[in-house]
């Protein structure tokens, strides 16, 4: 089942009076358990193409369709009902909530939903993502007492709470060392394997991009190339 | 979650939770203490007067204005300025049920004279003894002598006066005969011997109460000239002729305003006057018939809250038996004294709004940057999920909660204010202050009122200094996570 398609989708940027052409038309399918690297140098894209895969930009052309749905002009309520149930997100500088607490920060997506509760099944479903990131721990720090790496980790349990079918992360080891990196990676690999969650990651280090199952090579807004890895 | 967030977020951003915290606490720490300042003093102005002085009502002259009861300038002195149809006027008034009792009054100021000379002034209240007593049973001593008996003739002088011709050697014991002086432009120069029946000292004094003397109703009504222009009104003159002739036989005014007028054109003459001066002991001191001259008449209420209906039904009357005349609440008839205070209290409300406004705008200004501070923050919660109406809550409920907080600490601290120097006191360093504060020792009590204002106050600058701050807020898109980085 196809999870994603793009069709087309092109996007530019307004710098003034000077229209910037960031993607140039881009078609791409994406599976459901796929782990997908997009990959690329700085400026070709990556992460304008995460945004619109993750409903919070827009094309200025062509259509994205997930699940079949096409998303381009649903209004903004009904794009947050999306990204809350459907998509998780992991960002490169972990944007976490610095008030919150490991946990809190972890539940936070739940409780901002329609349904608030935190019954009993979530809340072993919030101490296995806690126990599968390896923070039982630490799951009463909060945000600056931990290390780059865990937060991370804090930020994966915190994207697959909702048990989205697809999780994005723009370059999520870019602010790590190289271990911690690559340790992260692995997790979120694991995770796909055992829970059969999409992901979506872009990144420009070549020892990550080798993890891919599914690449697609970004340059100056085409997509060069789009890989699958032999099953 | 929500409540919990933002109170986490108010003491993340120590800082500027604190700038606004100083801005909110300090303006309601001033509210609560002006405010309570102001309603004490206004209370116990209001309670001072009304009690003391004025009652809750009073009918008065239709002169086109407020008539005050104090006043450094008396309006003239004619039979405009008495009460027209004043025995139907009071017997009805006193038939009302809501009414405690009614006390007419005639102002008239005078100097207490020595050998031709003016000794001290006094403003006199002419009364009826019974009813007087009736109204304010309780707003004075009399330190010498006793209280005018009903029908009789004399003066009871203010302390102030009395010991002003004491310090003169002037005769000054409770029998004695006194010499007072009124001179207007309308009636002229009036002189009377009248006995000084006692000494009185109100309850509530400043430097204008202080002068009050109070006197039988002739002799007020001769030092004005009312009786003779009630006279005058009683027997119309015929065209062509001057003060009727039938009134000068039928009260004695008439004749003492014509000597009046004498006295004011010879007064440097030292013969003449001392001349006049032994008629008019002489002439003075005789038993004048009651004349229903007034100009106030001062109406005390069983209750308070009848004061709109009892006010109603007077005017009525006075509508219906077409009288020059009006009802008038106690501040009117307290006149400046009392006006100044209540206009202390609008400036300071008026002042009350600006300074809300300025912090209104300090706060929405902090709030702003704050939010512009943490547009990552907002994006991400907007990127995972969160719509703009937990966005548009979590920002109000951090304003609220500040403004409430530092509100209350505000507030705490006026009250506390406010209970240390209720049971201090503050002494009133000049006699503008003891008026306006209602005594010369002021303690102010917590305003129950203003402490109600002040809270809604919080709530209400909390919830409109929010409105920009959560509008910038609400539009942050989800793509600020991403950008931040």
């Amino acid at each position: 089942m196809k999870l994603l398609r793009l069709l087309n989708v092109k996007k530019d940027y307004s710098l003034g009076k000077v229209t910037v052409p960031a993607i140039k038309g881009v078609s791409f399918d994406i599976e459901k358990g796929d782990f997908v690297s997009i990959a690329g140098p700085s400026g070709s894209g990556k992460s304008t193409i995460l945004n619109m895969i993750g409903l919070i930009d827009v094309p200025t052309d062509g259509e994205i369709f997930l699940e079949e749905r096409a998303i381009a002009s649903l209004p903004d309520r009904e794009l947050t009902r999306l990204r809350h149930e459907t998509i998780g997100f992991i960002f490169q500088s972990f944007n976490l909530i610095p008030v919150l607490t490991v946990r809190e920060n972890i539940e936070f997506p739940l409780l901002i939903g329609r349904d608030k509760k935190i019954g009993s099944e979530r809340r072993g479903y919030v101490d296995r993502l806690i126990e599968e990131v390896g923070l039982a721990d630490h799951e009463r720090h909060k945000p600056n007492e931990l290390s780059g790496g865990q937060r991370q980790r804090v930020a994966i349990a915190r994207a697959l709470v909702t048990k989205p079918r697809i999780v994005l992360a723009d370059e999520p080891t870019a602010n790590l060392d190289s271990a911690t990196g690559t340790a992260i990676i692995e997790l979120m690999k694991r995770i796909n394997r055992e829970m059969q969650t999409t992901f979506v990651f872009s990144t420009h280090d070549a020892k990550i991009v080798d993890l891919a199952d599914h690449v697609l090579r970004l340059k100056d807004g085409l997509i060069v190339e789009n890989t699958r890895a032999e099953a | 979650m929500l409540i919990s967030l933002a109170f986490r977020n108010i003491f993340l951003h120590k800082s500027k939770t604190l700038i606004l915290g100083l801005v909110i606490a300090i303006g309601l720490f001033v509210l609560v203490v002006g405010n309570s300042f102001l309603d004490s003093a206004t209370r116990g102005l209001e309670s001072t007067y009304t009690s003391s002085f004025t009652g809750q009502l009073a009918v008065v002259p239709d002169l086109g204005d407020h008539l005050p009861m104090f006043t450094a300038n008396p309006p003239p002195t004619d039979a405009s300025i008495l009460l027209p149809g004043f025995s139907g006027l009071i017997d009805f008034v006193e038939g009302l049920p809501e009414v405690h009792a009614v006390s007419p009054q005639l102002d008239a100021r005078a100097a207490v004279q020595y050998q031709e000379n003016p000794v001290a002034g006094t403003l006199i209240f002419a009364i009826d003894p019974g009813r007087y007593r009736k109204a304010f049973p309780d707003n004075l001593d009399v330190i010498h002598g006793s209280f005018l008996k009903p029908g009789q003739e004399g003066v009871l002088l203010s302390e102030a006066a009395w010991k002003a011709l004491k310090a003169k050697g002037a005769p000054h014991e409770v029998g004695d005969p006194i010499t007072l002086s009124s001179r207007n432009d309308i009636a002229g120069t009036k002189i009377r011997n009248v006995t000084l029946r006692g000494v009185v000292r109100f309850h509530s004094s400043n430097a204008f109460l202080s002068l009050i003397s109070l006197s039988d109703a002739g002799t007020a009504q001769y030092l004005t000239g009312a009786a003779a222009a009630l006279a005058s009104l009683a027997a119309p003159s015929s065209p062509g002729e001057g003060t009727s002739a039938g009134a000068s036989d039928l009260n004695p005014e008439v004749a003492f305003s014509e000597v009046g007028s004498l006295v004011n054109s010879s007064v440097s003459h030292h013969s003449a006057l001392q001349e006049l001066s032994d008629v008019l002991k002489t002439a003075g001191s005789a038993e004048l018939p009651p004349v229903d001259a007034w100009t106030f008449l001062i109406v005390g209420l069983k209750d308070p809250r009848s004061l709109g209906k009892v006010s109603g039904e007077i005017s009525s009357y006075l509508t219906a038996h077409k009288l020059d005349a009006r009802v008038q609440d106690w501040i009117a008839t307290a006149g400046p004294l009392a006006e100044t205070a209540f206009t202390i209290k609008t400036i300071f409300n008026w002042l009350i709004v600006v300074v809300g406004l300025v912090a209104l705008l300090i706060i929405m200004n902090t709030l702003a940057i704050s939010v512009s501070e943490r547009f990552p923050e907002i994006g991400t919660m907007r990127a995972i999920g969160a719509g703009r109406e937990f966005v548009r809550a979590l920002i109000i409920w951090e304003t609220l909660l500040t403004t409430i907080m530092f509100g209350l600490l505000g507030i705490v601290l006026g009250v506390a204010a406010v209970g240390m120097l209720g049971i201090v006191g503050i002494h009133a360093p000049n006699e503008f202050l003891a008026v306006i504060l209602g005594g010369s020792e002021f303690h102010p009590s917590i305003s129950w009122i203003a402490l109600a204002e002040s809270l809604s106050m919080t709530v209400v600058v909390g919830l409109l200094a929010s409105l920009y701050p959560v509008s910038l807020a609400v539009r942050i898109p989800p793509l600020r996570a991403i950008q931040a980085e």
